[in-house]
């Protein structure tokens, strides 16, 4: 009986561990009997995707972030304010984004048999920015995402790229004055105290893939692939979790004299327009797999507003 | 069977005269092959993501700018100051060197960074000063792991990330045990060197000194006055001193001509290369040991053993002096922290207490042979043989126990500062 | 045996010149993105990425610099072991050992980046694929192959390895 590691960069502790865990186990207890899995923790998901192609791993959770350096089209869905909610996400994703690209990582020996929930990425500051207005010239920090870095760039910031190890004397020393941080992971960090507000911009959505080896996943029997498939848990499933394991968080946080601003309507609108002009800019940079990428889902979002 | 082969290989090619990293090479790929279900192909795919990282960026910068400096006259004028301070006190230049790192270790949060930071200006101050080639090695590659014990450090943040502990209460709490680890590499200085000889203080010597060395004293100006000031960041303090090195030395000291530069960068290269396959196959290793899942059976067997405070604080010490030397200390804490803290919790140890356990602990790690990243660095940029370097951190190593048992049996000291001590 | 002293001699300036650019490189980019941040209210998208490729092609040749100078860390502890009259013998087999395990790693080396090369790995912030960068891993050991295999056939060009050794 084969043992297939399972790959996550998931935080020991967490919802996100919780979530990486669960699909790990599902997938050897599925298997029909053939195959045992384990969870196995790698630092950095770039080597994860590496190890899972190349076969030394069999399977793992991977962002798209990461996903987006071997299938550009999934740096696509890290679009800032690419979404107008989280339904839509959820059912173009479901219905349309994640059936192609799973054709795209076919291509790469990757197969794609799941999801996992990410979790919204905000705004994080040392005062609350509330609108563009606020961050003109200032140090951000921004991640090593292209995303991150467009974002900040069309709000009119002052993009800093740092290594994760650095953000927080960074945000210490001044070095810079906010950042863009999924919530699970900003109260559990330093950046918390030392950048208290946490502004929801709701700006990029996040989400990973539960990805096998093809050639190790072709070895398992249809019936089995099937059982794994029809149990792991669904995106909108994980997120209604991950929503719920924020609250309690987001109550801790603010008792102990952390701020979370919800924007107005306008607020949002000023955020929303200063990026969405440069959006089709932004994915043209990545190519023109990734163009026909964006506008199969723009035509999936029109379709998911007419129903 | 095949354990046997491999020593035997290993003792082969030793005798053949054969380098370590070639070496360590062939034996780390034979183990992916016979005992990890894997290929050679992984033992170069470990190569290439050990160097592609940013922690270690700041490495060929700082060895780059300190062999320009000691080249040049930027690191000779440093000393004189230095020395024209310290010379009237006994071991004087040595509590210089000790709070030189004090300082710098609160703006870095790695171990081997602060030592090269530091070392590349101390390490020839302290012998020219008279001070002996053992005591300066130990003490610059011991006094390096002040970086990830005294805030910021790369090892609480690892450790805050894998278990549900608060960077920022670690961060509070590790003034504690560092400026513990400072007393203490002060007295051993005092207490070694009392009888160092000094030199009277001159004011005219010192003056003059400084005129001489005014732009060497300005470059910590410069880089801790911009770290601190929140102008760029230690990784980008590393680049900047090496640019300031090259300014100094080639337009105003110009000790230093212009073709000289290629050699030197060229040395500078070499040095990093002989670094670089070194932690590249100690890489590769643990990966093996935890893909196998080594740490997590060994943990488990000896947690049986456990039925009291002292016990667990036998195990889980002996434990992680055995991980930090075998591994690197990030990947020894991300795999370690989440089996132990448990453990602690379930003996009633404070959580930020623990930690600081754990921590104080693995800084042992960056010392203790044979994977001692501080050790292998400082082979290769004090010009010094391996076992020259491990002799030579021997008793700062004794230190070092003393503060993990004052750190262990005291736990005020880390939690002072967490306002419940 | 002249050709090979050339050969050698035209190895090491390329790999020491591409080096010390790589070098100049790092500290560049890092100095670009901290002056356009600080100045011109823009930093250097994708400098660290391109400083932490700058370092891996620096460090790395730097492996077969090491080679080329015997400067490479060694453990000198079994010396004593064989005859100091055996001890060219000794060197020779050692340099053909050295060579057949850098053939053997870069024949590895290879295959990882072709794998990388099928798989089209970008480097996201750069624009551009990873497998340039990760030439340097069969360029360090095909060179040091290279090297050794000179030093087996004629041992005078090899080097008289420095004071130090651990
Ligand atoms: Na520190
Ligand atoms: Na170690």
């Amino acid at each position: 009986q084969d043992n297939w590691r399972i790959a996550s960069a998931a935080p020991a502790t967490g919802i996100l561990r919780e979530h990486h865990e669960r699909i790990a186990a599902i997938i050897g207890a599925k298997s029909n009997g053939a195959v045992i899995s384990t969870f196995q923790y790698v630092g950095g998901e770039g080597e994860a995707l590496q190890q899972i192609a190349r076969g030394r791993l069999k399977g793992g959770v991977i962002s798209m972030i990461a996903l987006a350096a071997v299938t550009p089209e999934a740096g696509v869905l890290l679009t800032p304010y690419l979404w107008a909610s989280e339904a839509e996400a959820e059912w173009v994703i479901a219905e349309k984004a994640g059936p192609r690209l799973a054709e795209l990582l076919a291509e790469k020996g990757l197969t794609l048999v799941g999801y996992a929930a990410g979790g919204w990425t905000n705004v994080v500051g040392k005062e609350p920015f509330l609108t563009p207005a606020n961050v003109i010239n200032r140090k951000i920090r921004a991640s090593p995402a292209p995303a991150s870095q467009f974002f900040w760039s069309a709000v009119g910031a002052n993009p800093v790229q740092l290594p994760i190890g650095e953000v927080f004397s960074a945000l210490e020393l001044g070095v810079v004055e906010g950042a863009d941080m999924p919530f699970t992971f900003y109260v559990s960090s330093p950046a918390a105290v030392l950048a208290p507000n946490y502004v929801l911009t709701r700006h990029a959505y996040n989400f990973s893939a539960v990805v096998v080896n093809s050639k190790a996943w072709n070895s398992l029997n249809t019936a089995a692939q099937q059982n794994i498939r029809d149990n792991l848990p669904t995106l909108h499933q994980l997120n209604e979790e991950f929503a719920q394991a924020e609250t309690p968080l987001a109550e801790t946080f603010k008792s102990t004299g952390g701020k979370i601003w919800d924007l107005s309507k306008e607020q949002k609108a000023l955020w929303f327009d200063a990026v969405s002009a440069g959006q089709a800019a932004f994915v043209a940079k990545a190519g023109e797999a990734a163009v026909a990428y964006y506008n199969f889902i723009q035509k999936a979002r029109a379709e998911f507003a007419a129903r | 069977m095949n354990v046997f082969v491999l020593v035997a290989i290993f003792v082969a090619l030793t005798i053949l005269r054969v380098n370590v990293a070639i070496t360590l090479a062939l034996v780390v790929g034979l183990i992916h092959v016979w005992y990890a279900d894997s290929s050679f192909e992984f033992l170069l795919q470990d190569f290439w993501f050990t160097v592609d990282r940013e922690v270690l960026l700041s490495l060929p910068m700082f060895i780059f700018a300190g062999v320009i400096m000691s080249r040049g006259s930027i690191a000779a004028r440093l000393v004189r100051v230095m020395k024209a301070i310290t010379g009237p006190v006994p071991g004087g230049l040595g509590i210089a060197a000790v709070l030189t790192m004090a300082l710098f270790s609160a703006i870095s949060g790695a171990s081997v960074v602060t030592m090269m930071a530091v070392g590349t200006l101390m390490f020839p101050a302290l012998i020219s000063a008279g001070y002996s080639r053992s005591y300066s090695l130990g003490l610059m590659c011991s006094g390096g792991t002040l970086g990830v014990i005294i805030p910021p450090s790369i090892l609480m943040v690892l450790y805050g990330v894998s278990t549900e502990v608060s960077i920022t209460d670690m961060f509070k709490a590790g003034w504690g045990p560092g400026l513990t680890m400072v007393a203490a590499l002060c007295a051993y200085t005092l207490l070694l060197n009392s009888r160092t000889p000094t030199t009277p203080f001159s004011g005219k010597e010192l003056l003059q000194a400084l005129r001489d060395g005014i732009w060497s004293i300005m470059m910590p100006v410069i880089l801790l006055g911009g770290i601190y000031s929140g102008h760029f960041t230690v990784t980008e303090a590393s680049a900047i001193s090496l640019g300031y090195a090259l300014i100094i030395e080639l337009l105003i000291h110009r000790d230093l001509k212009p073709h000289y530069i290629r050699g030197i960068a060229t040395e500078s290269i070499s040095l990093i290369g002989s670094i670089l396959p070194l932690l590249a196959v100690a890489g590769s290793l643990n990966t093996i040991l935890d893909y196998q899942g080594v740490p997590q059976a060994v943990v488990a067997w000896s947690s049986q053993a456990i039925h009291s405070q002292w016990q667990l604080m036998l195990v889980v010490n002996s434990l992680l002096v055995l991980a930090g030397a075998l591994m690197d200390e990030g990947s020894a804490i991300v795999i370690f922290a989440p089996l132990m803290a448990p453990l602690g919790a379930a003996y009633g140890y404070d959580p930020v207490h623990f930690a600081m356990i754990v921590i104080v602990n693995l800084q042992l790690g960056y010392v203790v042979p044979p994977v001692a990243i501080n050790l292998i660095v400082a082979t290769v940029v004090f010009k010094a043989s391996f076992a020259e370097v491990c002799k030579s951190v021997l008793p700062f190593i004794v230190i070092m126990l003393v503060v993990l048992l004052i750190t262990i049996m005291v736990p005020q000291l880390s939690l002072v500062f967490l306002g419940r001590g | 045996m002249n050709v090979a002293r050339q050969y050698l001699q035209i190895l090491w300036v390329l790999e020491s010149l591409i080096a010390s650019i790589a070098l100049f490189i790092i500290a560049g980019l890092l100095l670009a993105d901290v002056v356009g941040r600080e100045f011109f209210n823009h930093g250097l998208f994708g400098a660290l990425r391109g400083a932490v490729y700058a370092m891996a092609i620096s460090g790395l040749l730097g492996f077969g610099l090491c080679v080329a100078s015997n400067s490479h860390v060694r453990i000198s502890a079994l010396d004593g072991i064989v005859p100091i009259s055996l001890r060219p013998i000794v060197t020779r087999l050692g340099d053909i050992a050295s060579a057949l395990i850098c053939a053997l790693l870069a024949y590895w080396a290879i295959r990882f980046v072709a794998g990388t090369i099928t798989q089209n790995e970008m480097a996201l912030s750069l624009g551009m694929p990873v497998w340039p960068f990760q030439m340097v891993l069969p360029w360090m050991f095909l060179s040091a192959t290279s090297r050794y295999v000179v030093f087996a056939i004629w041992p005078q060009l090899r080097p008289e390895e420095p004071a130090v050794a651990a």
